[in-house]
């Protein structure tokens, strides 16, 4: 266990050193966040609301997103991929360790980092846009933070898997540049499904990636109430089983090709 | 005419190389030719349909956001492919690419915006011209030979004014250390500059970005000419010439940067 934090602390430290790629996070965050802030600001200039929401809550699901994104950055899949890719995977497999526990340590690490150097300047950016909203209620806050870690459940997992699919797909370019993408439009981070045709919205619902940024942000705009965030809660649950199973069957595939390959 | 001739040769040469290798290893680029796509397709989608829903984003309707969207995305397209070098000047400082050219008898900037020709950038201009045309007709544009020149001689400013951006952030590379982390958020920045109206920022963010940073003149400016919008900006600057005149200013500018940083390079004896 002490081995987890180690890493934890270790890695904190490194992203810590690297200043122009913390500026550079900070600067592409800011851009996002205040360009999406203004584009809500004047899409609702000749609205109240529209699809049951205010201008004034869609500033604030384009800042809480905006933070989010930076908390839930996950290496794992980058990792595992590049990993794979040179070989060192076999040597990993070997060592004393869980490998995937010291990938998430690794991310946990870099959670850390963003929440200090990203999130925290990020929020007081902000404020110079929006004033300071918080949650609707704390029942909704509740429902936020259990969200958030459920969040990140389901978005590391997609990333190890992605990782794992390195195994198959060693050719075919950075897969998790296409996971990145399709994700950045199925969770509602770009723009919340509420805003799409009904048809959209009943198919994207039946992916888990609308129960992470839309869920979250949803739940703390007030948008979603907490008996919707919980139901959104057990579905959460639900995607972290189903995701997990998957990886368990994959990393099991993937191990006894690396023997066959003979590491 | 020799000389001329001569760095037309170079230029095939290295057109010719550059194809060659990105041909080598073709499963590589699958997962672009996945994304991409993806990426903008479902970008434009979106925006349309928020679009829609509210009547106007900025004084723009649905036409015409994609109109604007589709205008942006092919001189961004048309950067990728020419000129995506500006993306890895650190890189290229590190692993002495510039000792490379500096070494050729050849003007180094020369060397510089013609080293490599990203033929796999097809892939972003594809998509925008796709978009560009449906726009078109939306919003009905005329296809006559004076509104061709127009937007021939925009995209060409357009270009400029990327590419001019994208070496200004890499010219921070001769005098401090990695730039690469700032081209991401300098991506960014001409995304949301270019890819729904700049009407939507306020008045200060509008000046800066017209004469400051002149990305106004990417997309917004020649579309609200084209769109016969300019009542309804804040600067009557849709007129399309001021695009590639904003973009010979901004190239004049950084190559003139980009000597300076060579300069300084060289007599660092790296």
């Amino acid at each position: 266990m002490s081995s987890f934090f180690y890493t934890v602390k270790t890695y904190l430290n490194i992203t810590l050193s690297y200043r122009m790629e913390v500026l550079g996070g900070i600067l592409s965050n800011f851009v996002i966040m205040v360009a999406t802030v203004f584009f809500w600001k004047s899409a609702y200039i000749n609205t109240e609301q529209v699809a049951g929401v205010t201008g004034a809550q869609m500033s604030v699901y384009a800042v809480v997103v905006t933070i989010l994104s930076v908390l839930f950055y996950c290496s794992v899949g980058d990792e595992l991929g590049s990993r794979i890719r040179d070989g060192n995977i076999a040597l990993d497999m070997l060592k004393p360790l869980n490998i995937y526990i010291f990938f998430l340590a690794q991310d946990m690490g870099n959670l850390l980092s963003a929440l200090l150097l990203k999130a925290i300047p990020l929020f007081l950016i902000s404020l110079l846009f929006i004033p300071f909203t918080p949650p609707v209620s704390v029942a909704a806050y509740m429902c936020f933070f259990l969200s958030i870690i459920l969040s990140y459940a389901i978005l590391w997992l997609t990333s190890a898997l992605v990782g794992l699919l390195t195994f198959w797909a060693m050719h075919v370019g950075p897969l998790g540049f296409v996971k990145d993408v399709i994700v950045r439009i199925l969770s509602g981070s770009l723009i919340p499904i509420w805003f799409l045709p009904d048809w959209l919205q009943r198919l994207i619902n039946f992916t888990p990636f609308v129960y992470t940024y839309q869920l979250t942000a949803g739940v703390y705009i007030g948008k979603i109430s907490v008996n919707q965030a919980l139901e959104g809660n057990l579905l959460q649950l639900l995607w972290i089983g189903i995701l997990l199973l998957l990886f368990i069957l994959l990393k099991k595939r993937a191990f006894a090709k690396v023997l066959v390959q003979g590491g | 005419m020799k000389t001329l001739r001569h760095y037309l040769s170079v230029l095939y040469g290295t057109i010719k190389v550059s194809v060659l290798n990105q041909l080598e290893y073709p499963a590589y680029f699958i997962c672009w030719f996945i994304a991409i796509p993806i990426q903008y397709f479902a970008g434009i989608s979106m925006i349309a349909a928020v679009s829609k829903q509210f009547g106007s984003i900025g004084g723009y309707g649905y036409g015409e956001i994609i109109f604007l969207y589709g205008l942006g995305l092919i001189s961004h397209g048309l950067m990728v492919v020419f000129f995506i070098q500006t993306w890895n000047i650190d890189r290229m400082i590190l692993r002495g690419g510039f000792d490379r050219m500096l070494l050729r008898p050849m003007s180094v900037v020369f060397q510089f915006c013609t080293d490599y020709f990203n033929f796999i950038g097809l892939i972003d201009l594809i998509p925008g011209v796709v978009i560009f045309i449906y726009g078109c007709n939306v919003v009905g544009f005329t296809w006559s030979l004076f509104n061709i020149l127009k937007l021939a001689l925009v995209l060409a400013g357009a270009v400029m004014i990327r590419a001019s951006f994208y070496l200004l952030i890499g010219c921070i590379s001769f005098w401090a250390k990695g730039s690469r982390a700032l081209v991401g958020a300098g991506e960014l920045f001409l995304q949301r500059t270019t890819m729904y109206p700049m009407s939507v920022y306020p008045m200060i963010f509008q000046f800066v970005f017209t004469f400051i940073i002149p990305v106004g003149f990417i997309a917004f400016y020649p579309a609200a000419e084209f769109l016969q919008k300019n009542g309804s900006v804040a600067f009557h600057l849709g007129f399309a010439l001021l695009t590639p005149i904003a973009g010979l200013l901004m190239s004049s500018f950084t190559i003139l940067l980009f000597k300076i940083g060579l300069r300084r390079y060289e007599s660092a004896g790296s």
